[in-house]
């Protein structure tokens, strides 16, 4: 009996041993995770990484906040609730955001993703540098309503934050700078460059004879819009959606005020794609069918249709299939199991509150 | 428009005002220092938030609940013709007195005549990713939605107001054409001498009701909020009247 209970107690201590050192495996960053390797063909990024090089461990804060609802108002919303990591840090299956307070957002959840090739950011582009964007869903009363001064105290009260921001930064004040540097150290490295396309281009497999078939209907008709490698151009353009008039989100005319913008949106990038649904800026469409009818049909909404899906309507139940099964091969199952963009475990502050 | 074709107007605005930076931080013996003390008014009156009530061109009453403004990219132009560029951001704010002494230690000697600056924050700034100090975001002064500083803001609450709580809501910003509301700000300074190892004393004064008078009129019941860089046009010319100069004081 006594050796039974001594047993189970070695037994537990080896296994929460074990699972503390797994757990630290599954969080461990070392310099080396933090290299890019981007395949030829791909454009110079944008984002200028030397001015923010990611370290390990302003990597690691940068994740913790990132999954950490600390940055809500009230403890209840992170940045990882709304971008989950298996759908390409999209929103699976929620047609428009939902924040704190149970509050439904006007837009659908896009992908994070090759975010140091993009020059703007959000639907209408109204942000124009990854290290300022957090600021935008931080202070929205409908996301995670939480003021920026009110944050820094939090952050700076917490047990575990000021000695994370003196790891990462020399010394343990908080400050927007540094908050939003380490949140941009985790999100400029959301690189997805490893898709079974990426690796038939690199000549290291080869498409089934349908993928092929949609790969070239792909290059016919939707790359003047979605053109490779990052398949998208990060224009704004107006493909013909009726206005959902309970939203009436003008897209890009909200930010320039000019008529001629209204209801153009970002081209998004179609990377991962087959894990990204619901689509477009209102998440309308549930499947890769329903926007390929749109795209198909021809029956376009609105005086300002872009001339590129307008003169190229008409697309074959055959040719849809070829289609979505060409986007498949977009699906970059390294990237939406990557270990190193998971949600750390056991690292998570619940203090600070 | 393709991105092809936006790139390059988007890193042309953004480059077009990248400030120059021909101050000195190191002390030489020639150089005296000059304290610019912005003072706010509304009309003759000192400005005081909250408690007192004004009365806009249009003989509406309100009460001002928050008066703040960047100033940036100052010049001082000698009476020679040659000027002394300040760097720095400056966030004046009616709530914290020492907020609106601007201190430049460091500045050659020599008689100026005018003094330059802009009210706002430079394209340059407004494009490079998160700054700190006086633009750190969270003083309440970044447009989180449409990437941009708020470069004036008057807040305040007026009855004749139809918006939500009777609000009034001025927040002048924008960077980008069509909606490039900086404005530079020029006075002239007669008689300013800086002379080395003292102090001379510029005084400014801000007075808030001309922001709200010419050349564009604000009518409380129109338009009780300018929260969005296409609409803030007529206001912004007003912050051309905002400024003037009030003493001279130089140091011996
Ligand atoms: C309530 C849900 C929600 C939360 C919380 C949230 N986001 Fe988002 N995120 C969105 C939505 C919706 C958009 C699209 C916004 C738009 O276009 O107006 C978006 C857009 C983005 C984009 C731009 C993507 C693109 O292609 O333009 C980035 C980057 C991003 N979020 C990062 C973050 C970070 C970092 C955090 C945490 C600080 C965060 N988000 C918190 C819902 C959320
Ligand atoms: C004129 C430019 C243009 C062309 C051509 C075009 N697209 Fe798009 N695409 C867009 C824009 C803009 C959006 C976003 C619209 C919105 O959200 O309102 C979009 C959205 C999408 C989406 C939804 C992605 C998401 O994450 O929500 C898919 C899928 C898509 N396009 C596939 C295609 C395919 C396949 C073709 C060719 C048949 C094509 N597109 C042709 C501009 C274009």
């Amino acid at each position: 009996m006594k050796n039974a209970l001594l047993t189970s107690i070695i037994l537990i201590l080896v296994l929460v041993t074990t699972g503390f050192m797994v757990m630290d495996k599954q969080n461990r960053i070392r310099k080396k995770d933090l290299r890019l390797s981007i395949p030829a063909g791909f454009p110079k990024p944008v984002y200028d990484r030397n001015l923010n090089p990611p370290t390990p461990n302003g990597f690691i804060l940068g994740r913790k906040l990132f999954y950490d609802p600390i940055l809500s108002k009230d403890s209840s919303t992170s940045c990882g609730s709304c971008h989950q990591r298996f759908a390409a840090f999209a929103h699976i299956d929620h047609s428009l955001s939902h924040g704190i307070r149970s509050q439904i957002g006007n837009r659908n959840v896009p992908a994070i993703q090759n975010v140091i090739w993009q020059p703007h950011f959000m639907w209408d582009g109204g942000v124009n540098h990854l290290d300022v964007f957090p600021i935008a869903p931080i202070t929205h009363p409908k996301e995670m309503d939480q003021d920026l001064p009110g944050l820094l105290t939090k952050l700076q009260a917490s047990k575990t934050y000021p000695a994370l921001f003196k790891k990462a930064f020399g010394d343990g004040t908080v400050s927007t700078e540094r908050m939003l540097k380490a949140i941009a150290q985790f999100t400029q490295m959301l690189v997805s460059v490893n898709s079974k396309y990426d690796r038939y281009v690199a000549g290291k497999e080869s498409l089934t004879g349908q993928e092929m078939t949609g790969l070239i209907l792909f290059r016919n008709r939707c790359s003047s819009c979605h053109p490779e490698p990052l398949f998208t151009d990060y224009s704004f353009r107006n493909i013909g959606l009726p206005p959902d008039t309970a939203i009436q989100d003008s897209g890009r005319a909200h930010i320039t005020g000019q008529a001629t913008d209204r209801m153009k949106f970002k081209v998004p990038s179609l990377r991962n794609v087959e894990m990204t649904y619901p689509y477009m800026h209102d998440g309308r469409f549930r499947n890769l069918q329903q926007v390929l009818e749109h795209y198909g049909k021809g029956n376009f909404h609105g005086p300002n249709v872009d001339p590129d899906v307008k003169l190229n309507t008409g697309l074959t139940r055959n040719q849809r299939a070829d289609l979505v099964a060409f986007l498949k091969t977009l699906t970059d199952t390294e990237f939406l199991q990557d270990r190193r963009f998971a949600e750390p475990a056991g690292e998570i502050d619940a203090g600070g509150k | 428009m393709r991105l092809r074709h936006l790139l390059p107007v988007t890193i042309l605005f953004c480059l077009f005002t990248v400030p120059s930076f021909s101050f000195r931080e190191t002390e030489r013996k020639k150089d005296g220092e000059l304290v610019i003390q912005f003072n706010h008014f509304f009309g003759d009156q000192e400005l005081v938030l909250d408690s007192v009530t004004y009365r806009n061109s249009l003989q509406q009453p309100f009460q001002i609940t928050a008066f703040k403004y960047y100033v940036s990219n100052i010049h001082l132009v000698k009476t020679d013709g040659k000027s002394v560029s300040v760097p720095g951001y400056f966030l004046l704010n009616e709530e914290e007195p020492d907020s609106r002494k601007i201190q430049l230690p460091n500045l050659p000697e020599g008689n100026y005549s005018r003094i330059e600056f802009l009210i706002g924050v430079d394209s340059a700034r407004n494009c490079s990713g998160i700054q700190k100090d006086a633009l750190d975001p969270a003083k309440g002064m970044l447009w989180a939605w449409n990437t941009g500083y708020i470069f004036l803001k008057l807040d305040g609450i007026s009855p004749q107001s139809t918006a939500p709580g009777h609000k009034l809501e001025y927040h002048i910003g924008g960077f980008k054409q069509p909606n490039n509301h900086l404005r530079t700000i020029r006075l002239e300074t007669p008689g300013l001498q800086i002379h080395s190892k003292t102090k001379s004393t510029l005084g400014i004064k801000a007075d808030a009701a001309n922001l709200l008078s010419a050349p564009h009129p604000i009518d409380f019941s129109k338009t009780p909020m300018v929260v969005d860089a296409d609409k803030a046009a007529g206001i912004a010319n007003n912050v051309l009247h905002l400024f003037s100069v009030t003493r001279i004081q130089n140091g011996l």
